[in-house]
Parts: structure tokens; sequence; C-alpha cells
């Protein structure tokens, strides 16, 4: 269970990136950056799409790291990129977690994948639901170790709660300033509940 | 172009360090204490009860083996079984059994910080204190682990394994390095001392140039709440909790009895309160000027004050 931490799944997939040149002859990991350079343009995210996503990103890996002598030089054949995601599993098994994320993945944000992941060497497309997941499964590094602030919250779960804080704040300021009679006090604060789906209208 | 290596409140830091294969055998070991140490006491009273009795199991067989009267696994055996093999392996079991379930009910009272999952039961909870960390994590990549997708890729010819660590945390770079560097420098250090010319966590100057060194800058970086910290989710979080059972336990109480239940609610939580937008980095939070949330409420056309 390395890959979760409370409900919180840890995804992390490296994608060897195509050595060639693409059709504009520009090479393919400078293609992706370009792509990932233009998603960061956006007003809004396209992963707000895939709603389970706690935290995410795209690295681009062009090569070993290197500590200075004696240690040898590795260099990589391929460069990489890097996606780690942490989203909800929920109370489902492993598998099926990471099966219904990919599902997501494909489904909501079709055309940022086909955009960046084609410059990726063995990248079937978005059109098959098993080619993709099975091209997804075969870029899937097991973490080792996941650790998480609120790994037992959702990320709808959390959204909720930044809500229900403001706008509690809100009330308990407002309250502040009118100096309400108990009656006034609990009449409002009952309103409040109602109108935060805490009590039954 | 944005700072692609920040969303809103929160720094995505990326880092490889190399490792030689036989020392990633020490790392995974690492983890696989500190996920023991997350284990309830009596599961790591138990295991640590077996690891005793296995090496007490083979110091007596050595024993035995020299020729001194210490062969108490086949005698345990005995009990059950003619003296062979078969009640060697049965008296084994026993040997085991015995020490785990001694070692599970001595855990469920008693959890010696001495001891090397007590040590890393301390690095851990120190971990969680660092109350910036959304979410981190380490991955071991094998050399020959690096996917290879088609017969036309290069195959990889590394010399080292991979480490991988990925964090996700609020505020400035080099402050949250030297504060992991401050509160858990055993942990960083037995998680890193595998990893090629590690200099160590202390001095923090050394170690500060490693971590920039083996560090990769984010393409594209993504959080559902890149206004909030993670006090501010937690807080969030507790608050919910708070103000469900506060709803459930005051709706029906007479009035003057609701508002002193109120403040009392209100002393609880006020640290929690705050006005953290969770799609923008640029609206209040509690450490930029936010107004004080009073616990106690006059309350107005009485003359009283509704007491904590």
């Amino acid at each position: 269970m390395s890959d979760r931490f409370g409900q919180a799944y840890g995804l992390t997939l490296m994608s060897p990136i195509t050595g060639e040149l693409d059709v504009d002859g520009t090479a393919h990991d400078v293609a992706i950056r370009r792509e990932l350079r233009a998603l960061n343009a956006l007003a809004e995210s396209p992963l707000v799409r895939v709603a389970t996503t706690h935290l995410a990103r795209w690295v681009v890996i062009d090569e070993a790291p290197y500590e200075s002598e004696p240690a040898k030089v590795d260099h990589l054949e391929s460069k990489y990129l890097l996606f780690t995601s942490n989203f909800d599993g929920g109370t489902l098994d492993d598998a099926t977690a990471l099966n219904d994320y990919l599902e997501l993945l494909r489904t909501q944000i079709p055309d940022v994948i086909q955009r960046v992941y084609s410059h990726c060497v063995g990248f079937p497309g978005t059109s098959g639901r098993i080619a993709f997941q099975s091209y997804m499964l075969r870029c899937r590094i097991p973490t080792t170790f996941l650790f998480g602030a609120y790994g037992q919250a959702t990320q709808e779960q959390v959204q909720q709660s930044l809500g229900l804080q403001r706008t509690l704040s809100d009330f308990v300021l407002a309250q502040q300033a009118t100096r309400p009679t108990p009656d006034d006090l609990k009449q409002s604060f009952l309103q409040f509940a109602t109108t935060a789906g805490l009590i039954a209208p | 172009m944005p700072l692609s290596n920040l969303s809103g409140k929160t720094y995505a830091l990326t880092a490889f360090t190399r490792m030689p294969p036989l020392k990633t055998f020490g790392l995974r070991l690492v983890f696989a204490l500190i996920r023991l140490s997350l284990q309830p006491p009596e599961v790591r009273g138990f295991i640590s009860g077996v690891i005793i009795s296995a090496v007490t199991a083979i110091v007596l067989q050595l024993l035995h083996a020299l020729g001194l009267p210490m062969d108490a696994i086949m005698r345990e055996g005995a009990w059950l079984l003619a003296p062979s093999a078969a009640a060697w392996f049965v008296g084994l079991t026993i040997h085991l059994l015995a020490f785990g379930i001694v070692g599970a009910i001595v855990g469920h009272f008693y959890q010696p910080t001495w001891s090397i999952l007590g040590r890393i039961g301390i690095i851990q909870k120190n971990l969680v204190e660092l109350s910036f960390i959304h979410f981190a994590r380490w991955v071991i990549i094998p050399r020959t682990a690096f996917p290879r997708l088609a017969e036309s890729q290069p195959q990889e010819h590394l010399h080292y394994d991979y480490l991988m660590f990925e964090s996700n945390f609020n505020g400035a770079w080099e402050k949250y390095i030297d504060a992991f560097s401050q509160v858990v420098p055993g942990g960083m250090d037995n998680i890193w001392r595998w990893s090629v010319k590690y200099p160590g966590s202390r001095p923090i100057s050394p170690f500060l140039a490693y971590i920039r060194n083996c560090q990769y800058d984010t393409d594209y970086y993504y959080s559902a709440y890149p206004g909030a910290s993670t006090n501010d989710i937690r807080s969030a979080l507790q608050l919910t909790d708070e103000l469900t059972k506060f709803v459930a336990t005051s709706a029906t109480l007479p009035a003057a009895d609701f508002a002193r239940a109120y403040n009392r609610f209100l002393a609880r939580v006020q640290n929690c309160l705050s006005k953290t937008a969770p799609g923008s980095a640029s609206l209040s939070s509690p450490m930029s000027g936010m107004p004080i949330y009073e616990p106690i409420v006059p309350l107005a056309g009485t003359g009283q004050v509704a007491h904590v």
C-alpha cells in the first residue's frame, strides 16, 4: 500500500520522450515544453476538470544528475516526461482507483493528453480506453513512500471545508458587528446552518 | 512566463539523487521500518517480538552447534512431536509466535523511544509537525526500471539506482529545506545517506547546494487549492468537524443556552477561522492581517455578556 496515504493515491508516471525531431523539425522535449508553457498561460487549469486531483505536475527530465568526482557519469539515452499526481483513491482497491483516474484523464482532458503525450514513445492516443490505460501502466513507477498532511480527506471535502471556513468566518464577524440578542443570534445561526447544508430546510 | 514551480502558495520540489544498487536495499529497509512505525502499537510490538525471537533462535542454534546444551527450539517442538526436522520447525513456530504475542501485549502498553521503531515514530511525528507540507513522496527507480516502450527506444545503461523525491509545500524554498534539516535531521540522513555524495543535513550550506544540484524545475504545476496553505486546509477540516458537532448538539437549546454554547464553540475554533479562498493566493489568510474573531459576544439589549 505504499502508493497510498489515507485514502489519497500517489501516481508516478515516467514516459520516454521520442528521440527524433517532430514534423516541424523541433525536438520532442522542446515541443512538450511548448505545450506545457501554453497550459501555464491559461486562466484556468485543465486539470480542474479531473476533479479528484489534489496536486499534479509535469516535469521534463533531460538528463541524470551528476555530483562531481569520483561519482560515475550516467547519461540518459532517452529524455522522460514525469507526471505525478495525488488524487482521491477513496475506498476503491488500488487497481480500480488507478484505472478510474486514468479514465478521468482520458475523458476529461483528452486534448491536453493528446498534445503532450503525442511526443512520447509508443503513445497510442486517447481514443481507446484499454490501449491508453495499458500505455500509462507501462509508464508507471510504484511509489515507495507517500506522505500527506490531509490524506484522509477527498478533494471535494477539502474544497467544501475551505468554503465553510470562509462563510462561517464572515458570519462570526457579522454577528460581532451587530451584537445580536440571544434569540437573534440563534435564529441567524440556524439560518446560516441551513444555508450551509448542515441542517435540513 | 509564470513560475511553474509555484501554484499560488504552494511550491513544487522535484529532486533525483543516485544510489549504488546495493545501497538501495538499505534505503528499502529504512522505508519498511517507517511503514512499520505507522502500524498500530500492537502490530509494531508483534513484529518486534518476532524479530527478537528470530535473533535468539539463531543464537541458540549457534550455541547448540558449538556443543552447548542449548537446543531450546527442538525442546519446544518436542512438546508436540517426537524429535525430528518437523518438530524443529514446530518449535521454531512456537518460539516466534510466543515472542510475537508477548511483543504485542508489551507494545499495547509501552513503546520505548530508544528502540528503532520508537525513534522512527518520533521522526514520523516530527514530519507531521512540519505543517507546511501538503504531500511528499519518495520513489525508488532501479537502474533497470526506466520504462522502455519500443524496440526503437535506446536501452538505458546506468550505473546507479535513482531516488526521486517530490514535495508540495508552502513558503520559500530555502526556509523549507532549512526546516526539514532542523526538524527531522535524523530522518533526512537515514533516507539520503545511501545517495552518492550526500553531505548530511547539517551544516545547512552543503546540504542546500546538494539539493540545488539534483533539483529539476517543474514545467507545469497544478494545485486544487492554490490559495490555501496546509494549515488553512487542516484547520478548515477541523472546523467542519467541530461545526457539525456543534450544530447537532445546540440547535434545540433555549436561546440563552445557545448563546453560551456558541461562545464556547467560538473559543474552541477561533484559531481555525480564516477567509482563505481555495482558488486564489491573493486573498487573506491567518498570516496576512486577519480580523480577530472574539469568543465573547456582547448580548445587545440584555445588558449581559455571555461568558465562555
